[in-house]
């Protein structure tokens, strides 16, 4: 590579860090605690484990009490709706409703988390308080909600200009040294410019793959969007002029989830839309199964059925494009390898943070050596002896 | 190994490593993200592999100078 294309390489990278690095500094810090979001909801008591049974209650349990867990919750909030019903992905047994004041609300007004065997309420999560909430806003859409995810998205863009535009930079740079060489003697700046390239390229592959899907996540809004403006409302335009249902929207909901768990076998429960939800009919439920294969279990097949019979109307693929999204999320979230991987990824997070943080230094202090002969008031051969221990 | 020398490296010792870790972190998270049980160990050896060789030369560095 020539002097002049290592210059232009140069000043990609530095202004496409400029442009990002607080913000990717602000998603890698607030990343930190998010690796462990399951682990201090529990410790938190915001989640309960659901308890031991007795021989007793477990032979009573047969089935999921899906009706009795949505009468209750429905109970607990009079005039609010019912909007979705999921499962946890981590222990089958917990079922978390969620209500809203409307069916079709953005916000939740309550989430209660219900032990599925026996039909009894486990915990209420607490709504927008305490300082997870507040690391979660940070992380997903800086309090500003979609504008604030798609600007946090175009940081992403920009983050992997800078990651792309480092690796250029890292053949030259590293073309007299051997690899993994820190120069702990020399200058401060030298011993970081070592380590910035040292951890910068061993945690390149995670830090891409970490980068590229919290860009599609920014894109979750709009993905789901366009998927219900799309095939939804083409498995709804059959039923479009029965109008929206009257009065509750709660009707047999164990009934149209087993209805779809029958139409689609090898599945299990992901989530439930109740009617009136976007993300479901006027007066039809929209079960989201998923596989139970690793893989498939990452992914949804949703299956219209009608609210009045349980009868499954329809059922059809997730685009790619929503698919893509599924599967961004467990390699985004470090979740899909217990406590191990875990670890990994809030260790490769704090690497990725010294990263961040040894550019932004190596940027001040190069900013500063150039300009402090301008504002010192030293002589020529003192700031050209200054320069020459700068350039070292 | 010297650290510092004035004749240049090939590119194999240049992209070597970084080729080699690369690959291996994200082929590692694949595997473990489509597959359970063992696919979640080679995840973690995979993506690991990348903290190993970085916290050996960063404290290899350190003792040096001590």
């Amino acid at each position: 590579m020539n002097a002049s294309s290592i210059k232009t390489w140069h000043w990609i990278h530095k202004w496409t860090s400029l442009i990002c690095t607080i913000f990717a500094l602000l998603l890698c810090i607030t990343g930190l605690p998010l690796v462990f979001t399951h682990e201090i909801d529990r410790a938190l008591g915001n989640t309960v484990a659901p308890p031991e049974l007795t021989a007793a209650e477990v032979a009573e349990a047969t089935r999921p009490r899906i009706d009795e867990m949505i009468d209750d919750a429905q109970r607990r909030r009079p005039g609010h709706f019912v909007q979705f019903l999921s499962q946890d992905d981590d222990n089958k047994y917990v079922y978390f409703v969620r209500l809203g004041e409307t069916a079709d609300a953005t916000l939740p007004s309550a989430v209660y988390a219900y032990d599925g065997r026996t039909g009894k309420m486990l915990s209420e999560y607490p709504l927008n308080d305490g300082v997870m909430s507040v690391i979660f806003r940070l992380h997903v859409d800086l309090f500003a909600g979609l504008p604030g995810m798609l600007f946090l998205g175009a940081m992403g863009v920009i983050l992997v200009a800078s990651i792309v535009s480092g690796v250029v930079l890292y053949g030259p740079y590293m073309r007299k040294l051997a690899f993994g060489s820190v120069r702990a003697r020399r200058a401060a700046r030298i011993l970081w410019l070592d380590i910035h390239n040292l951890l910068g390229i061993v945690t390149l592959g995670w830090f891409t793959i970490v980068t590229v899907t919290g860009v599609i996540n920014t894109l979750s809004g709009p993905i789901f969007g366009r998927w219900q403006e799309t095939h939804l409302t083409q498995m709804l335009a059959p039923y479009r002029a029965d109008g929206a249902a009257e009065g509750s929207n709660v009707n047999a909901p164990q009934r149209a989830l087993e209805a779809a768990l029958a139409h689609v076998p090898d599945s299990e429960l992901g989530f439930m839309a109740f009617p009136g939800n976007n993300f479901a009919g006027p007066r039809q439920f929209v079960v989201f199964l998923r596989g139970n294969t690793p893989l498939r279990e990452k992914l949804l097949t949703p299956v219209l059925v009608d609210a009045a019979d349980g009868r499954v109307l329809d059922s059809r693929e997730l685009p790619a494009y929503v698919s893509a999204l599924l599967i961004s999320q467990p390699l985004h979230f470090g979740d899909y390898g217990g406590m191990p991987l875990k670890v990994l990824w809030f260790t490769l997070d704090l690497l990725s943070i010294v990263v961040l943080g040894s550019g932004l230094y190596l940027w001040l202090r190069k900013r500063n050596t150039s300009i402090e002969p301008w504002r010192s008031p030293l002589g020529p051969s003192d700031r050209a002896a200054m320069n020459v221990g700068a350039s070292t | 190994m010297n650290a510092n020398t004035n004749t240049n490296r090939t590119a194999l010792e240049v992209w070597g490593m970084p080729v080699l870790l690369t690959v291996m972190s994200v082929v590692a998270l694949v595997v473990g993200l489509i597959a359970d049980g063992v696919a979640d160990i080679v995840a973690c050896i995979g993506a690991g592999a990348p903290v190993v060789v970085a916290a050996w030369h960063v404290s290899r560095a350190v003792m040096r100078t001590r």
